[in-house]
């Protein structure tokens, strides 16, 4: 039977920003050496109480007890040094800094006799640490940055687990592993479960989760719905828990024998990217909604771009139909009615520290006026009207986006592009992080515009929405076309990662 | 991402918005006070506007650049250089310097610009420039300074410089608030590579602002040349930092962005002028009054800053 | 395995050989003997140390403007004291002047490091302001009459060979130990790559922050005091005329950082000084006027920079 004993509690914990309440009077409870699982979609409130568990936010309401005592850490440091570390999905360790450097920032007194770093001892026990990890074969004494995302991935996990935390939080952080860095993760756990340490796994892989959690607590709008034991789970149940309806083809498409017409409106001809992209070639057809998928790495983030002329190809070319012009900048792009939503929603998708109105404005600018003159009350007209169709949630149009949830930013985003009335949009992930309303409503949004005859160009890792809203889908492998697939009812999850790997 | 909180601040911006006017009022009633009255006489505000004219000029075009986030260490040199260059083709004809001038600040500008462009550090280009044109400007007046041809020190009339000043005031404004020009460099500023991805061209913005920076250095340096009548190896020398601090003092946002805004140029450079005027009216040494600056400098930029939005302050 | 770093010495090397043989083809019987090498080693000293301090409070993404104006300072408070302490013994005036120097340079630049975390403004806009500050102050330093400080040739040993070389050599070696062998050193290029994330792995941020500044101003009170040794005097300068001061150091920065990826900045610094140096000295053999080397140095910056900046892109 598993230990009974409460390492962690919190007791109605609130927490709120603006005016969405993020997290609602959630009381849980973690056991010694438990493995729990921590689901809910997108805006489900489990980063921010994860956060608010590693030290990083505070809560507004409720308590928090460790072992027993009142919790209630100062920072990030303060938690992680009463036992508590989490290790998140963006990338945390330092450029410029060794791997030696690294693992032991923070901790290099440990190191230091009279002022002076010893280095070789901080690089031996780095070896250790490294061997210990099942990365043997990396030097401690290099830069960082000369090895490659997932095992610097690796290394942090290296990091976090040196100071023998008493409760690990893993926040979505397996997103970048591949099977070998995830099995190793895995490994890993199991062997922290044995020594008593607990473990909190956030992710959206139900698969995994199943695999490797002893308990799972949903979360859904900030409030814990219940926490399941393993056995007593599976899938459907989780998703309706999380979901709160029966979700089975509610927000894709429900058509299958649309008619896509075979106009050509983009052609993508050979295009190669030394190591990343090999002679892709392939056609965008008026009102089709063409999906594009595959692994991270698969070069399929890098396609997207190229076609909006945002990264230039060695060879190929990219053609706009209708006007006969090729596509080799962003403004080519853009003047031929192309439309762009990145991966890298903040960097480049949106700009944070502008209003909404002049995130909206700022592709239309020539519209406002003539010779240049911008006339404030055309652009502020221009962009109400652009929020109103997307139905963005917001205070004023004058508030920065930076403020805005996920999933309203992505509605500025889209309505940026939209208001120009793009015939082609190239939406890149364009639901990550993103909550179920507003996903669906994107969905739709897709639906309608490809019936007004646009074409839409969908990138995305999330292979279950690749097949339900896609007319084709094309699978990316190592730079390459593996696979093209039509729309149809029998497409399953398991056909496609198939041309995947 | 712990971003400083929205909610609470709402008080805090509108202060800011109203610092620049404020410390305005307020270093001008002060200093009135304390001078009984001399510093609101019709002679000092004139000697007040003649002092502060080129300096505000040369704001309204490093506005557009510190806007982008970028920086412009060359004003001074180019204002030299542009003297010079001024004063030699103002033999000939008054006009011909003017554009002269001028041309030769365009072109400076564009050169910066283009060097911008290539993605090497603004404050690297431009320093750069300072170097080149202040070592220029030392060898052309080593021997002797050059002076204005007389038949121009009949412009060195208020209204003829205020007309100038209010002309580029009223154009800066214009094209810096109410054209797609002002409103990409302020998005550049807050998101250069999101602004990119929104259709910008950051090249062009970068070299037309850097261009409209050095033609109004140039004429800044016939403006100056005016009114000091000769062109020597000081002329200009550290008025970038003086147009940096006036702009900052103005509440122009350092990284720049979309809170710039043209105003500020205008009233960090009066701030100033009244501030200097003031003091010395009341006696203050050219070393106190350059200790006071220092202080007020920093206290203004402590009030004025914009903190909302930045986790990690420079 | 060898290859690799003869490949590396050899582009580190690339820039003063560049200049050297550039030079040497211009103008053999005035350039490129080894007294002249030697002579140019001893003066590329004297940023170097400054910018070793610099270099610290570069690394961490920050400025300070007023490193120039500590030197002054720290330079005359060093001599007077030092002055005071050679009339018992010279070898008690060398331990004082160094020792005060150094003292009051960490002194200044600790209230610089400090006013940047309390005020929550930008390094550039304190640095500057309290640069306008300790420029006065340096005129009113009691018994100097605002004049300085003048040595009579006294305590000069350090402004000749071999000491000044020595002196220079062993503050390489505390900037080489403090950079690579110390938890500072680490911290330090930790912030400035990423400090979000540092500061979420528990470095103290602020506290590394100040002490980076502080060490910054030991290396430029070690400076001053051999200025003061090698020029016999030092004078306060107004007007931010001391900013002139701190341009080489900046630039020696540069290549050094530019040239990191092949060779430890540190020495990369002293590399890029040497080079600066043996231009100007270069110039000065083929009779380039004074004034055209401020040119030749903005022409050559811009170069290194380009093509620095284009390779790091591709």
């Amino acid at each position: 039977m598993r230990n009974k004993e409460i390492i962690f509690e919190s007791k109605d914990l609130c927490k709120s920003f603006l005016m969405t309440k993020a997290v609602d009077n959630v009381s849980i409870k973690i056991f010694k050496g438990e493995v729990r699982g921590l689901i809910g979609e997108n805006g489900s409130g489990k980063s921010t109480l994860a956060s608010m568990m590693a030290g990083i936010l505070k809560p507004n309401k409720g308590e928090m007890f460790f072992y027993g005592k009142s919790y209630d850490p100062k920072d990030q440091v303060d938690a992680a040094k009463s036992g508590i570390s989490m290790m998140v999905q963006e990338m945390n360790t330092i450029e410029g800094l060794k791997i030696s450097e690294n693992i032991f920032l923070g901790k290099e007194n440990e190191f230091v006799k009279n002022g002076i770093v010893n280095r070789k001892n901080m690089n031996d026990k780095a070896k250790k640490v490294l061997v210990e990890f099942n990365l043997p074969e990396i030097q401690p004494d290099i830069n960082i940055e000369l090895i490659s995302f997932e095992n610097r991935k690796l290394i942090e996990l290296a990091k976090s687990l040196y100071s023998k935390p008493k409760l690990f939080i893993i926040d979505e952080a397996t997103t970048s592993l591949s099977r070998k860095g995830r099995d190793l993760l895995f490994e890993m756990i199991k062997k922290l479960k044995k020594q008593g340490t607990s473990i909190l796994f956030i992710t959206h892989n139900l698969e995994e989760l199943m695999k490797i959690c002893d308990t799972i607590t949903v979360l859904r709008d900030g409030k814990l719905i219940d926490t399941v034991e393993n056995n007593d789970l599976n899938e459907d149940l989780l998703k309706n828990m999380m979901v709160g309806r029966e979700i089975k083809g509610d927000y894709y498409r429900k058509d299958y024998d649309t008619c896509i017409s075979t106009n050509p409106v983009l052609e993508i001809k050979n295009i190669t990217i030394p190591n990343v992209l090999k002679n892709i070639s392939f056609n965008l057809n008026e009102g089709e909604i063409l999906g594009i998928g595959g692994l991270a790495e698969s070069g399929m983030h890098t396609l997207g771009k190229v076609i909006f002329g945002a990264k230039k190809a060695e060879s190929g070319y990219i053609k706009d139909i209708k006007s006969g012009k090729q596509i080799k900048k962003i403004n080519d792009a853009i003047s031929n009615g192309i439309g762009y939503t990145s991966k890298n929603r903040d960097q480049e998708g949106i700009i944070l520290l502008a209003s909404i109105k002049d995130n909206i404005a700022l592709p239309s600018l020539e519209k406002f006026g003539k010779l240049s003159f911008v006339n404030p009350k055309r652009e502020k007209d221009f962009c109400l009207e652009a929020t109103k169709k997307l139905k963005v949630k917001m205070n004023s149009i004058e508030q920065l986006v930076l403020y805005l949830s996920g999933g309203n930013k992505q509605k500025v985003v889209l309505s940026k592009w939209i208001s120009r009335n793009c015939n082609v949009l190239i939406l890149d992930s364009p639901t990550r992080g993103i909550d179920v309303m507003i996903k669906a409503s994107i969905y739709n949004l897709m639906q309608k515009l490809v019936q007004n005859k646009k074409s839409i160009i969908m990138i995305s890792e999330e292979i279950l929405e690749l097949i339900g809203m896609c007319d084709r889908v094309i699978i990316l492998k190592d730079g390459e076309i593996s696979k093209e697939f039509k729309r149809s009812k029998d497409l399953t999850e398991e056909k496609l990662v198939k041309h995947m790997i | 991402m712990n971003f400083v909180s929205d909610s609470k601040n709402k008080w805090g911006r509108n202060l800011q918005s109203i610092v620049p006017f404020a410390g305005l009022i307020i270093i001008i009633v002060v200093f009135q006070i304390i001078t009984s009255g001399k510093l609101l006489s019709i002679y000092n505000l004139k000697t007040i506007l003649e002092q502060s004219i080129v300096m505000i000029i040369s704001c309204v075009g490093v506005t557009f650049v510190m806007s982008m986030g970028s920086i412009d260490f060359s004003q001074g040199s180019v204002l030299a250089i542009c003297s010079i260059f001024g004063a030699l083709l103002a033999k000939q004809d008054p006009i011909l310097g003017f554009v002269g001038a001028m041309v030769l600040g365009l072109v400076i500008g564009t050169i910066n610009g283009f060097l911008v462009s290539l993605e090497i550090p603004s404050f690297i280009v431009t320093i750069s420039t300072m170097f080149v044109f202040r070592g220029l400007t030392s060898y052309l007046t080593k021997d002797c300074c050059l002076t204005l041809p007389m038949k121009m020190a009949v412009l060195d009339k208020i209204d003829f410089k205020a007309l100038v000043l209010g002309l580029i005031l009223i154009l800066g404004f214009y094209f810096f608030e109410f054209t797609i020009l002002g409103k990409q460099c302020k998005a550049i500023g807050a998101a250069e590579k999101a602004s990119v991805y929104s259709g910008v061209n950051a090249v062009k913005v970068k070299i037309i602002s850097f261009a409209i920076a050095g033609l109004l250095a140039g004429l800044c340096g016939m403006l100056s040349l005016i009114r000091t009548r000769i062109a020597s190896p000081f002329t200009g020398n550290l008025f970038e930092i003086e147009v940096f601090m006036a702009l900052v003092f103005g509440g122009m946002p350092i990284n720049g962005g979309m809170k710039s805004k043209m105003r500020c140029g205008l009233f960090g450079s009066l701030m100033l002028a009244f501030l200097a005027n003031g003091l010395v009216i009341m006696g203050v040494s050219a070393n106190v009054l350059q200790l006071i600056k220092g202080i007020v400098f920093l206290g203004a930029v402590y009030i004025s800053i914009e903190r909302r939005g930045q986790v990690v302050i420079k | 395995m060898n290859n690799k770093i003869w490949k590396k010495a050899l582009i580190s090397l690339s820039l003063p050989i560049i200049v050297f043989v550039i030079f040497y083809i211009l103008q053999p019987s005035r350039f490129g003997d080894l007294r002249s090498m030697y002579m140019i080693l001893q003066q590329a000293m004297l940023p170097s140390v400054m910018a070793w301090g610099l270099f610290f409070i570069l690394t961490l993404g920050l400025w300070d403007f007023s490193l120039g104006g500590v030197m002054v300072l720290s330079g005359i408070v060093g001599g007077i004291i030092g002055l005071i302490g050679n009339a018992i013994s010279p070898m008690l005036g060398y331990i004082l002047m160094f020792t005060i120097s150094i003292t009051i340079g960490a002194l200044l630049c600790f209230i610089n490091g400090i006013v940047y975390i309390k005020l929550k403004i930008p390094s550039i806009v304190v640095t500057i302001g309290l640069l306008m500050i300790y420029e006065i102050f340096a005129t009113i330093i009691p018994g100097t009459n605002g004049t300085g400080v003048s040595l009579y040739r006294n305590l000069s040993m350090f402004g000749r060979p071999p000491y000044n070389i020595i002196i220079g050599l062993l503050s390489m070696l505390l900037a080489y130990f403090l950079y690579d062998y110390t938890v500072i050193g680490i911290q330090v290029r930790a912030i400035g790559s990423n400090e979000i994330v540092a500061k979420s792995m528990g470095v103290q941020t602020e506290k590394i922050k100040v002490f980076a500044f502080v060490i910054a101003g030991i290396f430029v009170g070690i400076n001053g005091a051999m200025t003061l040794s090698y020029t016999s005097m030092m004078i306060p300068q107004t007007s931010l005329a001391s900013l002139g001061r701190i341009f080489s150091p900046v630039m020696g920065c540069m290549i050094g950082i530019i040239f990191q990826k092949y060779i430890n900045p540190i020495i990369g610094i002293l590399i890029g000084e040497f080079t600066i140096t043996m231009l100007i000295t270069g110039l000065m053999a083929i009779n380039i006027d004074a004034t055209i080397q401020k040119v030749v140095i903005g022409i050559f910056l811009i170069i290194v920079s380009g093509v620095v900046t284009r390779k790091r892109t591709v």
